[in-house]
């Protein structure tokens, strides 16, 4: 790895984006280049690679259209002067995801917001809902998302397909790569007359998790879960191990409904998230519990020697996953973080391990207990000292070689970041939906480089840990 | 000794019975599906059967009996196996099913009298909020929400929500002792385990509160296959997808599925997995399946099914051996775990063993936070040796078996003494008159339970 910032491709003509803008007479459109430019990013700057290979990237300008009709015209106006698009949601990405690395039209989706229909046991909306809105209709009507990101707030349902996997509730519901988790996407693709494809089941992974580049998400219909009134506590350990295996029998727990099962160790617990409530020397566990399950817990706490803490903020969920990060780096901006997964069967001594491998001053971990094909997977999002990268890539290497799998965060394609399974049939869908590249380009290297298509096909179009 | 008139006579203003043939048909349940606890217990019967309207009068009963050291065995709806509710030493059954009041119902839970049938739980719970219990066993209809806590395990919906004694399953329970002043306590937490799969033998359970899952829609669907192995691999597939909400998977092997259990719908040489699944994840099931190369026999809301049909888990759990005894009489079941992540492999090596001679019929649940799948295998019935044998080779070869064939809690389910539910009986029920006989470590402190097996109950 280096520093220096790679050449992303090609810009377009400034003539080109003009007359593509031309063509959308009557369109919110920005151009201001400050205002663009900060609608062309996202949370890269979690990670210093990224901040220091993506901080110049920025759009010519942006779309905000009114109705799918509009984003036929942003799309087909696109397609007519060869001008790249890149969709963004609430801009919650931290891996750039979202940002437009060739230039051209970024098309904000922030006025595709309406929510199209509900039903028992299922939602559709339109791509820019925000997710915390969505959630905000539903429990009107006794329902609630199945998971979200804990950027809930300020993230769209659209991005969160797009770009995300899982988050604050996936310890029930597992990801979205899951069956079952994406009822139908609507999706609108790239071409002379832009045509919209309606994504149904298993075909929805074609366009999920793809950063936008394989067809324009305008509706995403999702299955619900029930409203559960959710309980939050945060149990204090003095020891890490002990903390990691309450957390563990925990998320094992199958009469208590969960929510958030987090493990944050000592010293970030107290002094990045709960500074009145512990000491530095605390190991904590986020919980989220049905209020059902609040004597079960308790003895479950008890029965691990845990104690409970008090003053921790609400929502919980904005304490743990990304969030963790972002709090860390409010305090102090050398932390970054990585993304783990710590395989079953011996995940807590794995993870263990990996926490003594490297001090707190290097390492802290963060885990996310998550449900993984019906069981119980832990997955890592641990603090990392950044000093360069050359240490961080023997960090990587290290956990690597400990049969911890990595899913870098400090890269922007989706074939580096290994998540998304690139193989012969989403780059033949990506051709028909988006067939002059001109989707977020440069994310998706698989279609510029047939070379690293993947031969082995996989009816889910993700890797699994 | 008993002084059965003297209590007759306490309780003169109680519903009674005491005609020997309708005691004795009180004092039943379906312990004949196994012959050797048919030829154990078909005499089994009590003296009398005492049927209270209230908490006050069940207060009385036991009070009488604890005074006149008369027996006294609870019972709900009579849907057990194994005998738990059959007075082996006499005396008075205590018939709960009049105290069948649904007393509270809120977010999340339902507080109940014990005596109430688990279908009008559900009914009610739904009326009210559209929630339901979280799972129930295939007696939904004519079982009790005491009787199944009493005497049961797992059910429909454990594929999603565990076991009854996994934490969190049951809120509380409200229990009088058999003590000579009856005490009336309510157990939380971990305390439940103390009266929870205990046969009555430690206390009166005479209300409940349970938690409550959301009432979907459930679609009934019966998935066939030409193979028995690839239809557990689908059932086992289909219980790990966290995003597919399922009441129930359940594997019918041929060749009893097609020839005893839904002849109506299959033949002999097919394989059948039963689904409950959420109406709302239908269109993903049905991809799901295709994937799997399943053919759907049927995938129906039952308000779109004829009117006498059954419902789906009326053909699942102990129901499946019910219709296969409706065939013939020369048939068992065993009760087995195969523990995880093995299970699948297990499966097959008892498949390849015993072919037709052990049909498994297999019943898959989420346990210990991971998938797994009991078994309640239909067995052709030679002699009780050859049960014995085919127990034995089971459990020496990594599959437990639940004896449905002991009455006991230790030769059963449990395998071994309880010492929280022994301790409690020796506080609850001091002159061990509650279901006499059941509870081996009370009579028998010498009782030799050095096993290594694995527990179904394991605290």
């Amino acid at each position: 790895m280096t520093s220096e910032r790679p050449d992303f491709g090609p810009r377009p003509h400034r003539d080109s984006v003009a007359a593509a803008l031309a063509e959308l007479d009557g369109l919110v459109i920005e151009t201001e280049p400050a205002k663009v430019k900060k609608r062309s990013r996202d949370f890269h700057w979690f990670s210093p690679v990224l901040k220091a290979r993506l901080d110049e990237v920025t759009a010519d300008a942006v779309v905000a259209p009114a109705d799918e009709a509009e984003v036929r015209r942003v799309l087909a106006a696109c397609f007519n002067h060869d001008v790249p698009v890149t969709v963004r949601g609430g801009g919650t990405g931290n891996y750039g995801q979202a940002m437009p690395l060739r230039g051209g039209i970024v098309l904000d989706t922030g006025y595709l917001n309406a929510l199209v229909d509900v039903r028992q046991g299922w939602v559709r909306a339109q791509a820019g809902c925000m997710m915390g809105v969505l959630d905000a209709r539903l429990r009107e009507r006794g329902q609630s998302l199945r998971f979200h990101p804990s950027t809930v707030d300020t993230a769209t349902i659209g991005g969160f397909v797009a770009g995300g996997s899982g988050g604050v509730g996936s310890i029930t519901w597992g990801s979205l790569r899951d069956t079952g988790a994406v009822r139908a996407l609507r999706v609108v693709t790239v071409e002379e007359t832009p045509r919209t494809l309606e994504l149904r089941g298993s075909h929805a992974r074609l366009a999920m998790h793809g950063f936008g580049t394989a067809g324009v998400i305008t509706e995403v219909e999702l299955p619900t879960a029930p409203l559960t009134r959710w309980l939050e506590r945060v149990v204090g350990f003095r020891q890490f191990a002990r903390a990691v295996a309450f957390a563990d029998a925990l998320a094992h727990e199958d009469a208590i409904l969960k929510r958030l099962v987090s493990v944050v160790a000592a010293p970030a617990a107290a002094r990045y998230l709960f500074p009145h409530g512990i000491d530095e020397s605390t190991h904590a566990v986020l919980v989220m519990v049905a209020e059902t399950a609040d004597e079960a817990l308790d003895e479950l706490v008890a029965a691990h020697g845990g104690s409970a803490v008090a003053a921790a903020g609400s929502p919980l969920y904005e304490y743990a996953w990304n969030h963790t990060t972002l709090h860390a780096l409010k305090h102090d901006r050398a932390w970054t973080y990585l993304q783990v997964g710590y395989p079953q069967p011996g995940t807590v001594e794995r993870v263990v391990r990996m926490a003594e491998a490297f001090g707190p001053d290097e390492v802290i971990p963060h885990i996310e207990f998550l449900r993984m094909r019906g069981v119980t997977a832990a997955s890592g999002l641990p603090l990392v000292r950044f000093t360069s990268e050359a240490r961080l890539a023997e960090i990587i290497a290290a956990h690597e070689t400990a049969g911890c799998p990595v899913f870098n965060p400090h890269v922007f394609t989706l074939e580096e970041m290994g998540r998304k399974h690139v193989d012969k049939r989403l780059v033949a869908f990506k051709q028909e939906v988006d067939p002059k590249n001109l989707l977020n380009p440069g994310k998706m290297l698989s279609f510029e480089r047939p070379e690293l298509v993947q031969d082995q096909p996989t009816a889910f179009g993700f890797r699994s840990q | 000794m008993p002084e059965l008139h003297g209590l007759l006579d306490d309780l003169h203003d109680l519903d009674v019975e005491t005609q020997p043939q309708k005691v004795k048909r009180r004092s039943r349940d379906f312990y004949w599906y196994s012959p050797i606890l048919r030829r154990q217990l078909d005499d089994v019967t009590a003296d009398a059967v005492v049927t209270p309207r209230n908490e006050a009068e069940v207060v009385r009963v036991v009070r009488s009996a604890v005074a006149r050291d008369v027996p006294l065995t609870v019972r709900g709806g009579g849907t057990g196996n194994y005998g738990q509710a059959m007075p082996l030493k006499g005396g008075v059954v205590l018939d709960l099913s009049a105290l069948a009041a649904v007393k509270a119902i809120d977010f999340g839970r339902v507080r109940v009298e014990a005596g109430a049938k688990i279908i009008d739980v559900d009914h009610a719970c739904q009326a009210d909020s559209r929630q339901e219990l979280r799972f129930h066993p295939s007696t939904r209809a004519t079982g009790t929400i005491g009787g199944y806590v009493a005497g049961g395990s797992s059910g429909i919906g454990s594929v999603t929500w565990g076991l009854l004694r996994d934490r969190g399953n049951i809120l509380g329970a409200r229990v009088v002792t058999a003590e000579a002043e009856p005490r009336i306590l309510e157990l939380r937490g971990d305390a439940i385990q103390k009266v929870n799969h205990a046969y009555g033998t430690n206390g009166v359970i005479t209300e409940l509160e349970m938690p409550l899952a959301p009432a979907y829609p459930w679609r009934d669907a019966v998935v066939a296959f030409d193979d028995f192995m690839v239809a557990c691999r689908f059932a086992d597939d289909l219980a790990r997808q966290d995003g597919l909400l399922k009441k129930l998977v359940c594997v019918l092997p041929s060749p009893i599925a097609g020839r005893w259990v839904m002849p109506d719908l299959a033949d002999e040489r097919q394989s059948l997995v039963l689904v409950m699944i959420a109406d709302h994840v239908a269109e993903l099931f049905r991809a799901f399946v295709a994937t799997h190369g399943g053919q759907c026999l049927r995938d129906a809301l039952p308000s779109e099914l004829p009117h006498q049909a059954l419902p789906l888990y009326e053909y699942s759990w102990n129901h499946t051996t019910l219709h296969c005894l409706k065939h013939t009489r020369d048939i068992t079941y065993l009760q087995t775990l195969f523990p995880p992540p093995t299970h699948l492999a297990k499966v097959e090596e008892m498949y390849r063993h015993f072919g037709e001679e052990v049909h498994l019929h297999l019943e898959f649940v989420r346990f210990g936070g991971e998938i797994a799948c009991f078994g309640l295998q239909v067995v052709e019935y030679t002699s009780e040796p050859r049960l014995h044998a085919i127990m034995d080779y089971h459990n020496a070869n990594g599959c437990p078996i639940f004896n449905p064939h002991d009455y006991t809690l230790e030769g059963g389910g449990m395998k071994k003494v309880d010492t929280l539910q022994l301790a409690f009986k020796r506080e609850a029920d001091p002159k061990g008159l509650l279901n006499p006989g059941k509870m081996i470590g009370w009579d028998d402190p010498d009782y030799d339970d050095s096993s290594d097996r694995r527990f179904l109950y394991d605290q």
